[in-house]
């Protein structure tokens, strides 16, 4: 038994080694270094000496579980660490072939002997939560829950609805959209944007300012930004062109911000033309209703203390957050994953496909296969990672690690004899 | 419910002061509705969320908070042992002052991870036997102190035995919380040990308890019981604090707490 101590001390001394901080990192390499192993497996001996040396009675069947599930999970361990088959890969939704082989670390092919692929990936989101912002450092979130109040700034403003996915429409605006070309307070033209506006106005240099396009949500031209038009306006914006006779320019107006050159890249390049500024008026109202569509945005109606209704829509640009006050801001938190599964479909030579789901925390075993779902493509919905595992020795260490936990039970709880 | 919550604390220091005037009857009806208050407030944080809380520190601190009253049961009521009994308040009291000082947030969510059978056992296990070693540890020291103070007048090994009859109970149910995360953490990623900070603090955290039961056992080295204990302790309060709050020992895959 004392050498069993001083080997758990020593083990202890280099785990210890691998988990305090050090400068430049790689601390971690100690708990695969031999010098550990080496310390383990000596215990493991220690430990099989030990319970071997004792007589095997009824009363005694804790100390032998626990120390024999401690020798079995170091040899199931062993075993992993020899033969295990390990990795993440990415499996590309509606791929063009299955996968079948994978190529390992060290250039080797695994077949796994049936064929892999991911018809369908599906994502459950809480809904998300309000974020109440209160200068610049103090943030408060709060569930939103219909019918509840939240205290901002002193104020209560009440959570009137709470729809998970909306249909918006009916958009009432206090005005009318303008599109103001020249500097104020005598600009060279008022464009009304009501749908009817003219497509293009001559400019007093001979160039010729063409609308292109009115948005609700303006494109960001970011790369990655999933850009989606919304039926209510977001982010209004303005594509503008100015043509003049041997060159254009490409101009981004979002509402009540600066203009923004799209092209050409060297503003040198480009025709001068005067100040432009699209103006937007403040929303009276706007239709909610529940819809089916899982695109459809989260949408929160709001009572402020002075009786005016707000909405926050999730991804909404101008309805993505509130200035409640002076100094609170809300804003609808990033909806947190609740759920997430695939669908995969498993081929194998002479066999119809099987339709299997993967769902994060229940693996599935196919073949010699264990499959984990990890991760999914957050952008797109394209891809997930899942991780392939053949541990052969994976059995033995569970079983040793039940043992172990059941062995610990009855030595502590079961009833002692009395000495006398 | 930070009031809930202060009131509960309160009742808890009262209880101890009651119990140093000798009011045992009414030091035990404070701790009782200190314990009570402590878990309504787990349950209702449970019942607003539809899920348990134990995903940050406030809540974890406050189920510890609660967790002095089993202890209270077993130990004092079950076995018998009255004179432990002025431990448990101060068990409770402390989670509780933590709990006041992490930030309360009440709209957590279950990331799809935890969401496991494993999830409510392996950390209810662990929170009991956190506090009964917090418990252990206390009447450890306690004992030590008292004896110091008396001029070895006081024969700390009562103390000493209590705290070995509390770490018996406490030591399995930290086996299994850390067998079952092991178990757990095969299911959702096919390993079931990482080397992961947290992980590993607790290996060793269970390993030096471990060290402490073999030297009870054997008489040559029985005089390192206590400074295993003592180290164990230590090793606890850092799985337990300081790997959730010092960035530089963070665990990657523990990092919802």
């Amino acid at each position: 038994m004392p050498f069993a101590v001083v080997l758990m001390g020593l083990s202890v001394l280099l785990m210890l080694t691998g988990v305090l901080p050090v400068r430049g990192g790689g601390q971690d390499a100690v708990f695969l270094s031999p010098v550990l192993a080496f310390i383990l497996a000596l215990l493991g001996l220690s430990t099989f000496a030990c319970a071997v040396r004792r007589r095997v009675s009824l009363r005694g069947i804790g100390f032998h579980l626990t120390h024999f599930s401690v020798v079995l999970i170091m040899i199931g361990a062993l075993v992993g660490v020899i033969f295990e088959k390990k990795f993440d890969c990415r499996l590309q939704r509606n791929a063009a072939k299955p996968l079948q082989k994978i190529q390992m670390g060290d250039g080797s092919i695994v077949d796994l002997g049936f064929g892999l692929s991911l018809s369908a990936f599906r994502l459950e989101k809480y809904p998300p939560n309000l974020v109440v912002r209160c200068g610049e450092d103090e943030e408060v979130e709060h569930r939103l829950v219909e019918g509840s109040e939240i205290s901002v700034s002193g104020e209560m403003v009440k959570i009137t609805r709470v729809v998970p996915r909306a249909a918006i429409s009916d958009v009432k605006l206090a005005g009318t959209p303008e599109l103001v070309v020249g500097d104020e307070p005598s600009p060279l033209a008022r464009i009304s944007i009501d749908g009817d506006q003219p497509s293009e106005m001559a400019l007093p240099d001979g160039s010729t300012l063409f609308i292109a396009r009115v948005y609700n949500n303006l494109p960001t031209m970011q790369m990655g930004h999933q850009f989606r038009e919304t039926s209510f306006p977001s982010r209004p914006g303005i594509i503008a062109h100015v043509i003049a006779s041997n060159s254009m320019a490409i101009i981004a107006l979002e509402a009540d911000k600066p203009a923004k050159l799209l092209s050409p890249s060297d503003p040198a390049l480009a025709p001068e033309f005067p100040t432009l500024r699209y103006t937007f008026p403040d929303i009276l109202s706007l239709a909610i209703e529940p819809s089916e569509d899982p695109a459809a945005p989260f949408v929160a109606e709001l009572l402020m203390a002075d009786g005016i209704r707000q909405f926050l829509i999730e991804g909404g640009g101008r309805f993505g957050s509130y200035q409640a006050g002076e100094d609170s801001v809300l804003t609808l938190g990033r909806a947190q994953d609740r759920r997430y599964e695939a669908d995969l479909q498993i081929t194998r030579h002479g066999e119809a496909p099987l339709e299997t789901t993967l769902v994060i925390n229940k693996p599935l075993d196919i073949a010699r296969w264990r499959l984990y779902l990890n991760s999914y493509d957050a952008k797109a919905h394209e891809h997930i990672t899942i991780t392939l595992r053949n541990d052969p020795g994976d059995t033995a260490v569970v079983i040793g690690l039940l043992g172990l936990m059941i062995g610990t039970a009855l030595i502590f709880f079961l009833p002692k004899r009395k000495s006398s | 419910m930070k009031l809930h919550i202060s009131i509960a604390l309160a009742l808890y220091v009262i209880s101890v002061l009651l119990r140093s005037l000798r009011r045992s009857r009414l030091s035990f009806i404070a701790f009782l509705l200190a314990s009570h208050l402590a878990m309504i407030v787990v349950a209702h944080d449970w019942r607003v969320s539809g899920q348990p809380p134990f995903s940050s520190m406030h809540h974890v601190m406050l189920v510890l908070g609660a967790c002095a009253l089993p202890g209270y049961a077993i130990f004092v009521m079950g076995r018998g042992m009255r004179w432990m009994a002025p431990v448990f308040p101060v068990a409770g009291a402390l989670p509780l002052v933590l709990a006041l000082v992490f930030r309360r947030d009440e709209a957590w969510h279950l990331a799809p991870a935890l969401q496991s059978p494993w999830f409510v056992p392996h950390v209810i296990a662990y929170m009991v036997s956190y506090s009964l070693a917090l418990i252990a540890f206390l009447l450890l020291v306690g004992g030590a102190v008292r004896s110091r103070i008396s001029a070895g007048a006081f024969d700390p090994s009562t103390w000493e035995s209590g705290s070995y009859e509390i770490l018996s109970v406490g030591f399995p149910l930290m086996t299994f919380g850390m067998l079952s995360g092991a178990l757990w953490a095969n299911q959702i990623w096919g390993d079931y040990w990482s080397w992961d900070p947290k992980e590993t603090w607790s290996l060793i955290t269970w390993f030096l308890y471990l060290c402490y039961f073999h030297c009870r056992k054997h008489g040559a080295l029985r005089k390192y019981a206590n400074l295993a204990h003592g180290l164990a302790f230590a090793a606890l309060l850092t799985t337990f604090l300081m790997v959730n709050l010092l960035p530089k020992l963070a665990s990657k895959l523990h990092s919802y707490v």
